[in-house]
């Protein structure tokens, strides 16, 4: 894109609505883009509109705190542990003590894939039918497990013919082909191969279950300090701080051009994180970035 | 890096969490091998599209291709079909015909490599043991699955082992008749319970799944330590790749903790994608520097220092002679060019070793 400043790309615009107008919000993206940094950053500006929020995380061990803000609780639900603790609801506790209930529970993933998921799925449901919390963030596991994970309850409403796994699947289906209890936001960071997961995450959710996500995030955006004006006007460019702006400079514009691909390929609404100068987000980072996104989105429906 | 690991490891391991640039990484000491004279084969699992084009392998092929390159290098790649892979494991160890026709008809067979974790990991193994007794490399370079622990590469045959000689399905069947075995009424009980909660369907299915595996978990077996043999090997060199954050770095350390369980060390870590380092902006000279090139610097520069200040950490698993750092680039990894340019980076040992940068 010859000639076009760092800073040009055309975002569409994001609602309230788009983020938090349903009970449940899927936060979904390939491994490694920042999904748990979005989900805190929603979670953190739900809040401040007085929600109170339940996160869930879908893999152990998210790093996640919960602030000290008392609208805010956090949990997690591993599709493996899940399975193992609803197996043993239902009668196979004993197994657990004779031949070791992880076995029986990788043969039964086997052979019924998506269950585990299945059964996160069903009890995000339970909460959404609940008054625990009036929204639901789901920070779900990495975008290409996601996608198996939402293939599951059609599949499964065939091969499980009778039984409680029957009506939790058509349950779960009922939850997710209702654009009115679920949205999903995507999240990816400028930069090739996640641009493209994500374009072919977002054909994929609408071919599999109708899903259409609401917004994207651009996670670990470098801040446009520099402008080509800036760079042309140097006369000394061989220095440490012309090096750095020159660097930033190409950054930027290679970030541009896939943010842009990204917003024009899925056309949605679209809020960029800013990349913060560190290894690991604490919670004051995340309200800086809540206080820096709050302006991109616009009240009202 | 010297050159020492890539002349005289015979097979070069990269592990690492997903997304740290472990299959460009693996490209990298590949390219730098074969040119320092030797006959090597990349093994990929997931490369990104441009990648894959730039060694050849953009489509799924799992037999090495010769990768094009101008002086003609003896470098190959192949990336990784973990389906076909087992498919060929189970040729090789079944009994008859009918007994593979019979697995290959399984559905717990079919859902397997996609669903079992630690599958995946098995069968980069299994290539890994063919590719290692073809003569046409002296050198193999292993990209690993993206798991979110690396420790699952080493735990994958144990784990696959163990669900081929799941206790409980085998009670169930005889071990030469096709017929159930008579079972306790406790075995019964549960057998109906299971029906109940998940369906009759995975009772069969299992049940017919180690029917058919009946007498291979030998072959695998003995496999899996073949494998295991040659991990231990001398020759056989692990590197680890880490990004710059936490979570990267955390998992390093853990996976460098647990690698003495198996007898193993690491051999190199690489951390991928540092920002530069640009030098310090001086009095002389910008002293008018714009406020926005001024304060670019300045956000270059904490960042860097962050970066290092966690990378520091790995200090505790290798001497800071064997941690490579790796600027990110202005541009994207997409050509041989730029993976030969990042190849430079990893043996140019004057100027990129963590001890020279680190405060």
């Amino acid at each position: 894109m010859p000639g076009t400043e760092p800073n040009a790309t055309k975002l569409n615009k994001v609602t309230a609505f788009d983020l938090f107008g349903q009970k449940v919000l899927v936060i979904v993206g390939k491994g490694g883009t920042g999904r748990t940094t979005v989900a805190r950053i929603l979670a953190e500006l739900g809040t401040r509109s007085g929600k109170k929020i339940s996160v869930i995380a879908g893999t152990s061990g998210t790093h996640f705190s919960e602030q000290g803000n008392p609208l805010l609780s956090f949990s997690s639900l591993e599709p493996g542990e899940v399975l193992i603790s609803y197996l043993n609801d239902h009668g196979l506790g004993q197994v657990g003590k004779r031949l070791s209930s992880t076995g029986l529970a990788s043969i039964i993933s086997t052979a019924i894939p998506g269950i585990a998921d299945l059964l996160v799925l069903a009890k995000i449901k339970q909460m959404e039918r609940s008054d625990s919390a009036d929204l639901i963030i789901f920070d779900a596991p990495a975008s290409g497990h996601f996608l198996k994970l939402i293939a599951t309850p059609k599949g499964l409403s065939d091969i499980a013919a009778a039984g409680p796994l029957q009506k939790q699947s058509r349950e779960v289906l009922d939850m997710l082909s209702d654009p009115k209890r679920l949205g999903v936001a995507l999240v990816t960071t400028a930069e090739e191969t996640p641009v493209k997961e994500s374009i072919e995450t977002m054909e994929q959710l609408s071919a599999k279950s109708g899903i259409k996500p609401r917004v994207l995030f651009v996670n670990s955006v470098l801040p446009s300090l520099i402008s080509k004006s800036v760079l042309k006007g140097a006369t000394n460019t061989d220095t440490p701080a012309y090096r750095a702006a020159q660097y930033s400079y190409a950054r930027a514009q290679l970030q541009r051009e896939f943010e842009q691909l990204a917003a024009e390929q899925l056309g949605l609404g679209l809020v960029e994180i800013p990349l913060v100068p560190t290894v690991e987000l604490v919670d004051s980072d995340i309200i800086h970035l809540a206080d820096a996104i709050e302006p991109r989105i616009q009240v009202g429906l | 890096m010297s050159l020492e690991l890539l002349n005289e490891s015979k097979v070069i391991i990269c592990l690492g969490t997903g997304g740290v640039g472990k299959t460009t990484t693996a490209a990298a000491l590949g390219y730098m091998a074969a040119k320092a004279g030797r006959s090597v084969c990349v093994v990929t699992i997931d490369p990104a599209k441009r990648l894959a084009d730039a060694m050849g392998v953009g489509e799924l092929e799992n037999t090495p291709k010769r990768i094009e390159t101008s002086s003609n290098l003896d470098l190959w790649a192949v990336m990784l079909d973990a389906n076909s892979t087992f498919d060929e494991l189970v040729q090789r160890f079944a009994t008859s015909p009918e007994q593979m026709e019979k697995i290959f008809h399984n559905s717990i067979y079919q859902n397997l490599t996609e669903n079992l974790s630690g599958t995946q990991e098995y069968m980069a193994m299994e290539k890994l043991h063919e590719l290692a007794s073809d003569q046409r490399f002296d050198l193999l370079v292993v990209d690993t699955p993206p798991a979110r622990n690396a420790i699952e590469f080493l735990n994958a045959p144990k784990r696959l082992i163990g669900f081929l000689e799941n206790r409980f399905f085998r009670l169930l069947i005889s071990p030469s008749q096709s017929v159930f075995r008579p079972v306790t009424i406790a075995t019964r009980m549960l057998l109906r319970t299971i029906s109940k909660v998940v369906g009759s369907q995975v009772v069969s299915d299992a049940a017919e799944f180690f029917q058919a595996f009946e007498g291979m978990e030998a072959g695998f077996k003995e496999r899996a330590s073949e494998v295991q043999d040659l991990l231990a090997q001398k020759s056989t060199s692990f590197v680890l790749v880490t990004g710059t954050h936490k979570d990267t770095v955390d998992e390093a350390l853990y996976f460098a903790s647990r690698l003495g369980e198996f007898d193993l060390e690491v051999e190199l870590v690489i951390s991928n994608r540092i920002t530069p380092d640009f030098g310090e902006a001086n009095d002389d000279g910008n002293q008018n520097l714009p406020g926005e090139i001024r304060e670019n610097l300045d956000y270059l520069t904490k960042l860097r220092s962050a970066e290092l200040g966690e990378l520091s950490r790995l200090a505790l698993i290798v001497d800071s002679g064997k941690h490579i750092l790796v600027p990110q680039l202005s541009h994207d990894i997409g050509s041989l060019c730029e993976i030969q340019e990042i190849g430079e980076v990893l043996i140019d040992s004057k100027s990129k070793f963590v001890n020279s940068v680190v405060p």
